[in-house]
């Protein structure tokens, strides 16, 4: 949930010819539609929607709205953010930035439209759903905002300050994956609950410095430190293997000693697998966008591997 | 309760989705007490549902109370967009805001404290049919609260209104929204507070403000309300009196100075905070402010940098035509007098060297016995006449810059057109004039 892509559109010719048989027009449609779902962010909705019940199935809650309220923030948040930064994602992201250039006020009406609907739907889970709800728009505020600066020099942009910036985009949707379902649920804390926390807040850092990779040169020019503009691709590289090999131990040790269960730690550190593959990619794929997309998608594979390991598959 | 808790719900959808709409529009004027007016407005409504679903009566209290933070942003807020929104900005200083949030502050800590004083009270007054805890409140301060927000939305409107009548369909179209989008939830509390609706004590003010919601909408997508802004209007007026070259000074019809502009000031020499509101008769030179016009330019400085300004008096007419006041404004016309003068200087030396010529001319001509001494007399004495001309053509200028009484265009125009078809019985053609509004006399200078 923490992805940036931006692949340019296939041209025509090469629909052709890869896809032969196919009319033209069905097959311009779904670039379109490809198109739509990445530069909006759309398909984080859904991406982050499956993590949500993803918790609902490791800690076997009931469905209850929040994977909906979470997939409405997250539309609001990342294309709500894609339109704030429409102009410095000219220099990175060019088709991205005429997209939402193009829609902007449809996509304004839109995200504000989609977080006013998920605030309402988290008042039936309370007050706690309701401030786990405003948390991520909250965390923006603070992440992307200029508030800060008119305080005086001392702040800055916490998107600009190192670690902290993928932290804070951390926390928020790690809060909201986990926190959500339980609020909704009126479930109590318990410690696998705190497990999932934080394979979800390391796992959210690590697919927030993927993309980093690729907008390295953007990041420099608005003065944003993320780990690959201060560190460099090569050591990035080695950051996130360390931070996946961390969450590999952290899920053996809670299976060993811990409240994991053993289909859920093996879906988790199958995920785990998949990810340390793409770590080896970062830097050296042609197409980073796509390698984003695919560390988001990591979430499907564990939901997929979760579902066929709890129901004897 | 069915209706109330859907409408309640779609309140704080609509609320919080203005609010972010508004929020994205920041720096525009008006933007930011907006986010904060829907805040609160969000907030209250969400209060109230929590109460509807609270469990125990503690729970249910609990969030009446909570909800008097929202209920009290509101008011501050909507004043504070009113100022901004309209271009008043220069209202919103960090005194005044306090001063606004006064009444507030005390009424939230008063609602934090509802258990250790009976100023405001908030507390269970049964239950309804369907399990809903009645919450009850009352109290001294709740008359103060309600009357200092209904106050707040009166002062409040009153900017707004003004663009009603704007010339802009944009601002028309805001105004009306902004107006319906307070005005509803204000009528709603009015009533509520007076007892005619709601018998299970739920303030319907929260969901008339999925009214306002919508209604603040519309005024920022459909009449576009932070990409096309009146602020500047009442700005630029403001700084075109303040910043014009010539002096300004507004007296109303009690010959109180009402307003004075930078440039006024300064030539008069007077502080403008002590003439405001003074007579007019007191502070400003005695014969040059006169409404029916003086007679005399007005000198002020000292000899040597004395300054003279032409001193134009137009009145301010209410639709009916009734006079409502003056404006006086001064033209500096120093430089022209002084170029008035040297040109008589020129003029009359000139006349005197052509006479002086002429005479010495005449002189020897009449040394000659012939008719040729006559001729060159009569033509020297043509010389003579003609350099008159020259004071004739200074005459007929000063003529037309002292005319006290002017023509009417319409008068001409009935001269010219009127009267010569009646002579000649003939239908003159149509013509009409438009009407006349305010007038400007100027002064007639002595000098």
């Amino acid at each position: 949930m923490a992805s940036k892509t931006n692949d340019s559109p296939a041209v025509a010719g090469e629909t052709v010819q890869r896809r032969v048989g196919v009319p033209a027009s069905l097959v311009d449609v779904g670039y379109r539609v490809k198109d739509v779902l990445t530069y909006s962010s759309a398909y984080l909705v859904f991406i982050a929607m499956v993590e949500v019940l993803t918790v609902h199935v490791v800690l076997s809650l009931p469905l209850n709205p929040a994977p909906i309220v979470v997939g409405l923030v997250t539309f609001s948040v990342y294309a709500g953010d894609r339109i704030a930064d429409a102009e410095v994602d000219a220099i990175s992201s060019p088709e991205r930035s005429a997209f939402v250039v193009r829609h902007r006020r449809l996509l304004s009406v839109l995200t504000a439209g989609a977080y006013g609907i998920a605030v309402a739907i988290s008042l039936t889970g309370g007050p706690l759903a309701l401030a786990i709800t405003l948390l991520p728009g909250g965390f923006w505020i603070l992440y992307a905002s200029e508030w800060f600066p008119t305080l005086g020099t001392y702040f800055k942009r916490l998107k600009q300050i190192l670690v902290v910036n993928s932290t804070i985009v951390a926390a928020a949707w790690a809060i909201a994956v986990v926190g959500l379902p339980l609020a909704f649920a009126d479930a109590a804390v318990t410690p696998l609950a705190g497990v999932v926390f934080v394979y979800f807040l390391v796992d959210t850092f690590v697919n927030t410095e993927i993309p980093n990779v690729r907008d390295i040169a953007a990041d420099q020019a608005d003065g944003v430190s993320t780990i690959p503009v201060v560190l460099g691709v090569r050591r990035t590289r080695h950051v996130l293997y360390g931070l996946d090999l961390w969450l590999v131990a952290f899920v053996g040790l809670s299976l060993a000693f811990g409240p994991l269960t053993a289909a859920v730690a093996g879906a988790i550190l199958v995920g785990l697998g998949y990810a340390l593959v793409l770590a080896w990619f970062v830097g050296r794929s042609a197409v980073p966008g796509r390698l984003a997309i695919a560390g988001e998608a990591k979430h499907l594979v564990v939901f997929a591997l979760l579902l066929a390991f709890t129901s004897g598959i | 309760m069915s209706i109330i808790v859907p409408l309640l719900f779609g309140s704080v959808a609509i609320g919080t989705s203005a609010a972010i709409l508004a929020w994205r529009a920041r720096p525009n004027p008006g933007a930011t007490p907006l986010v904060w007016l829907l805040i609160g407005q969000s907030w209250w409504s969400a209060c109230i549902v929590f109460r509807l679903s609270a469990e125990t009566a503690a729970e249910a209290v609990f969030w009446t109370r909570a909800g008097w933070v929202g209920v009290m942003i509101i008011p501050v807020a909507w004043v504070l967009f009113a100022l901004e929104y309209t271009g008043r900005d220069q209202y919103i200083t960090r005194r005044n805001v306090a001063l606004l949030s006064l009444v507030p502050a005390l009424t939230v800590v008063l609602a934090a404290t509802v258990p250790y004083h009976d100023l405001l009270t908030v507390r269970q007054a049964g239950v309804a049919p369907d399990g809903t805890v009645i919450v009850e409140q009352g109290g001294v301060w709740y008359g103060v609260s309600a009357a200092y927000t209904y106050l707040l939305g009166v002062l409040g409107i009153a900017p707004i209104l003004e663009l009603l009548s704007s010339r802009a369909t944009a601002f028309r179209g805001q105004s009306a929204a902004l107006l319906v989008g307070i005005t509803t939830p204000w009528a709603a509390n009015i009533v509520y507070n007076l007892g005619l609706v709601s018998p299970s004590g739920i303030d319907p003010t929260p969901i008339a403000f999925a009214v306002s919601g919508v209604a603040y909408l519309g005024a920022i997508d459909r009449f576009r309300m932070f990409g096309a802004n009146p602020a500047p209007t009442w700005r630029a007026r403001e700084y075109l009196f303040d910043h014009i070259h010539e002096g300004a000074v507004v007296v109303d019809g009690h010959d109180t100075i009402v307003e004075i502009n930078e440039s006024g000031a300064d030539i008069l020499g007077i502080d403008p905070d002590r003439a405001l509101g003074s007579s007019a008769s007191d502070i400003l030179p005695n014969g040059s402010f006169q409404p029916d016009g003086g007679r005399d330019y007005l000198t002020v400085g000292t000899e040597s940098t004395s300054q003279s300004y032409d001193v134009t008096v137009t009145e301010l007419t209410d639709r009916h035509g009734r006079t409502l006041g003056h404006v006086f404004t001064l033209h500096n016309v120093t430089q022209y007098l002084r170029q008035q003068q040297r040109l008589k200087v020129l003029n009359r030396v000139l006349r005197h060297n052509i006479r002086t010529e002429a005479n010495i001319i005449q002189g020897y001509a009449e040394r000659t016995a012939d008719d040729t001494a006559e001729t060159i007399r009569q033509r020297t004495m043509r010389i003579v006449e003609i350099s008159e001309k020259g004071r004739d053509a200074i005459d007929l200028f000063e003529d037309a810059m002292n005319s006290q009484y002017r023509s009417s265009l319409v008068d001409l125009l009935e001269q010219a057109l009127v009267a010569p078809a009646t002579r000649s019985r003939t239908s003159p053609s149509s013509w009409s004039c438009p009407r006349r509004t305010r007038r400007s006399r100027r002064r007639s200078p002595s000098s």
